[in-house]
């Protein structure tokens, strides 16, 4: 499902290319026209950019929705993708004012992303300690996601052009500014996070017993929690700089994962998510410079349209028990 | 298990302290006590989940919170209250997750585990549900899977916080009788708490009592049925009623609610019992007799605190005894005989009906068999009949009026 996305992608866009072509191109058959090679090479960065957020998110999602043990949670709505950009725009901010970062050092701009996102997290983990119902912890993850948003607002307006400018690219959330140089140096990080992700499957079932009984099952609570909090952030961060905040993928690709495999095992539900969060994020962005082309919509835009109504779907049904 | 010089409690804040215990494999030891009394810290305590505020708890001689949890886990399970949101799991995959300890960061189950899981389910009667969703359960066969779960861990001890609370009388039962089992067949250091004393008295090997922020140890757990600190923990000084010999509860009446009219039951032999637990719900004053000590109804008679004219175990009813009843007569509004059984040690019953019958006073028969017995006195053949039949509350207010 994944692979077939990445290719209808990389074959859909705004200069129509004759298929066997890219095909042939792909797969290094015939790599002549320079202008067919330009053209493809960037809708395969562009939608690889895609697929590494995608997962990222997907991944993200159903970290979070277990280890709060809420439906609902999803790094969008906890407000830990705003809280990425936020560290962004003032790494931008200041760092271009300093003097300090280049304009697109993907290393300061991930590690600011990842800071922002790990204490947005935290903050949510902490109101998550008061709210004790589904609809308490979302409406506190998306006052802290307005809160960032708005501090985010001010800094960008009160900023220099030129930085405005380098910042619009994130805030849009959109997959049209990738470029090898922003996704090479955050994909180990990425990768790394993915890999702790998949180690947390086993942890992650046995907290769904509730803390205590899973301390007597031997689970090492509060090193899972660090740990799912850690790396759940790393990975958002890195889709946050390589495509902006990117709302409800996260959210629907556990979901998506569950009812397709028929069960709540974290262990296959991690990865299964990312693989959804891949396809569903190719998807979106196909759809984003296919409905209206030349014009590239935000991707966000797109998830936001089909998400947000899944989002109150979920609310009506499980609002008999939160 | 051993605990010494335990404090357990949250934080700081010691909730019971100076804890000494000693439980021994195969033996089953039920934890009792009021609401909130810090049985449940105590468990948790035990089972390593808290960290002890003072003390320390060993098991096997090494002390559970210096190891790691993943051992820790291997050494002791336990049972905690609530239903965890694991809805979607399957039963199977429930008490897999009892092999956590044993298993590798992908948790795949190898052929012990396997064999593990397996009999944990057959020990707990839950593998015919093995492909049912946890959701789907009742909670006697949820409590069951999480014990499943817990029995998974091979743990050397297991610690259960009240595991048949919102279970019917009959899986109360099965979760006991498989506690029994798991202490006394397969050797295991069983500790749980509950509410039902009756339970705790029927299944304990040794009883521990948490009140006041003690702790007291029965070894024989009938002995507890007379401790003080016992009695006093549960309010089985006051209204309620906990007798020696049946380890049963009966809530003696309450004086203000009954104001009504008084009433002598003649009775004996069990006959009483019923009409005495009928006419206290409705209010009545009760006086009955007569009774010998060894009466069953003489028995359930004090216990729900009634005016009981008794005479000594297998004596003739005396005539001093005789006497008392003939004058309880005086302050009853009416007499009500039960159709004792009738021997040589209690005949002068008969004669006490005549005499009311002499007296005037409304005078009914319960016969439950459906035999009249006497000719001209009002014959009830149930316990409703006889109601309907009594002088209501109000008829005698109007009357002193």
């Amino acid at each position: 499902m994944l692979f077939v996305s990445f290719l209808s992608s990389v074959l859909v866009g705004s200069v129509r290319l004759p298929t066997e072509h890219v095909l042939m191109h792909l797969f290094g058959l015939n790599r002549d026209s320079a202008l067919l090679g330009a053209v493809v090479d960037l809708r395969v960065v562009r939608t690889a950019a895609a697929v590494l957020t995608g997962v990222s998110l997907g991944v993200a999602g159903a970290m979070l929705q277990s280890l709060f043990r809420n439906p609902l949670a999803d790094p969008f709505i906890l407000g830990i993708s705003s809280g990425s950009s936020l560290a962004i725009a003032i790494t931008l901010v200041l760092g271009l004012g300093l003097g300090f970062v280049q304009t697109y050092d993907p290393y300061a701009l991930y590690t600011a992303g990842a800071l922002g996102a790990a204490a947005t997290s935290l903050l949510v983990v902490f109101f998550s300690t008061f709210a004790k119902t589904s609809v308490g912890l979302v409406l506190a993850g998306v006052m802290l996601g307005y809160l960032n948003a708005g501090i985010t607002t001010l800094i960008i307006t009160l900023s220099e052009v030129e930085t405005v400018r380098a910042f619009s690219f994130w805030t849009l959330g959109t997959f049209s500014a990738a470029k090898w140089s922003v996704v090479e140096p955050v994909l180990p990080l990425m990768l790394a996070g993915l890999a702790v992700a998949f180690l947390l499957g086993k942890p992650l079932n046995g907290l769904a017993f509730g803390d205590e009984a899973a301390s007597s099952m031997g689970v090492w609570v509060r090193g899972s929690r660090v740990a799912t909090v850690a790396a759940a952030s790393s990975v958002v961060a890195a889709a946050t700089v390589v495509a902006g905040p990117i709302g409800f993928i996260g959210l629907a690709a556990p979901h998506v994962a569950r009812l397709a495999a028929r069960t709540v095992d974290n262990r296959f539900i991690i990865p299964l998510s990312g693989l959804t969060g891949g396809t569903l994020a190719v998807l979106a962005d196909i759809t984003a410079r296919s409905i209206m082309p030349p014009l590239d919509l935000p991707s966000t835009a797109i998830t936001s349209i089909f998400g947000a109504p899944l989002i109150l779907v979920l609310l009506l049904r499980s609002g008999r028990t939160v | 298990m051993k605990a010494s010089r335990l404090s357990a409690g949250y934080g700081r804040r010691v909730v019971v302290s100076s804890v000494e215990l000693e439980l021994q494999p195969g033996e089953l030891t039920v934890v009792v006590g009021p609401n909130a009394s810090g049985k449940t810290t105590l468990l948790k305590t035990l089972a390593a989940i808290l960290k002890p505020v003072a003390g320390a708890v060993y098991l096997s001689g090494e002390d559970l919170s210096c190891i790691s949890s993943r051992r820790r886990a291997r050494m002791v399970a336990a049972v905690l209250t609530g239903r965890p949101d694991v809805g979607g799991m399957t039963v199977e995959e429930v008490v897999a997750m009892g092999r956590y300890p044993w298993t590798g960061p992908a948790h795949i189950l190898g052929p012990r585990d396997r064999k593990a899981v397996e009999e944990a389910m057959e020990k707990t009667a839950v593998s015919h549900l093995r492909e049912r969703r946890v959701s789907e359960l009742s909670d006697g066969q949820f409590q069951r899977v999480v014990m499943a779960r817990a029995l998974a861990q091979q743990p050397q001890a297991l610690i259960l916080d009240e595991p048949t609370t919102h279970l019917d009388s009959r899986s109360r039962l099965e979760v006991f009788t498989l506690l029994r089992r798991l202490a006394h067949v397969d050797g295991l250091t069983v500790v749980a708490s509950t509410h039902e004393l009756e339970l705790a008295f029927r299944f304990a090997d040794k009883l521990v009592l948490v009140a006041d922020g003690d702790v007291v140890v029965a070894d024989d757990p009938e002995a507890m049925a007379l401790d003080r600190r016992f009695l006093h923990a549960f309010g089985l000084d006051e209204k309620l009623r906990l007798s020696p010999a049946t380890l049963s509860v009966e809530f003696t009446s309450d004086a203000e609610m009954n104001q009504g009219p008084s009433v002598f039951v003649i009775a004996g032999a069990g006959t009483g019992a019923p009409v005495y637990r009928a006419l206290t719900k409705q209010g009545y004053r009760i006086n009955t007799g007569v009774l010998h000590e060894n009466d069953i109804d003489y028995h359930v008679a004090s216990s729900l605190g009634l005016n009981v004219v008794a005479e000594k175990p297998f004596q003739p009813i005396g005539a001093e005894t005789f006497q008392r009843a003939v004058n309880a007569f005086d302050v009853s509004d009416a007499v009500v005989y039960t159709c004792p059984p009738i021997g040589g040690l209690n005949v002068r019953n008969l004669e006490l009906l005549r005499k009311s019958l002499g007296k005037g006073l409304p005078t009914y028969i319960l016969s439950t068999t459906g035999a009249t017995y006497f000719e001209g006195v009002e014959t009830v053949h149930s316990v409703r009949m006889l109601l309907e039949k009594l002088p209501t509350a109000q008829e005698k207010k109007m009357k002193t009026v």
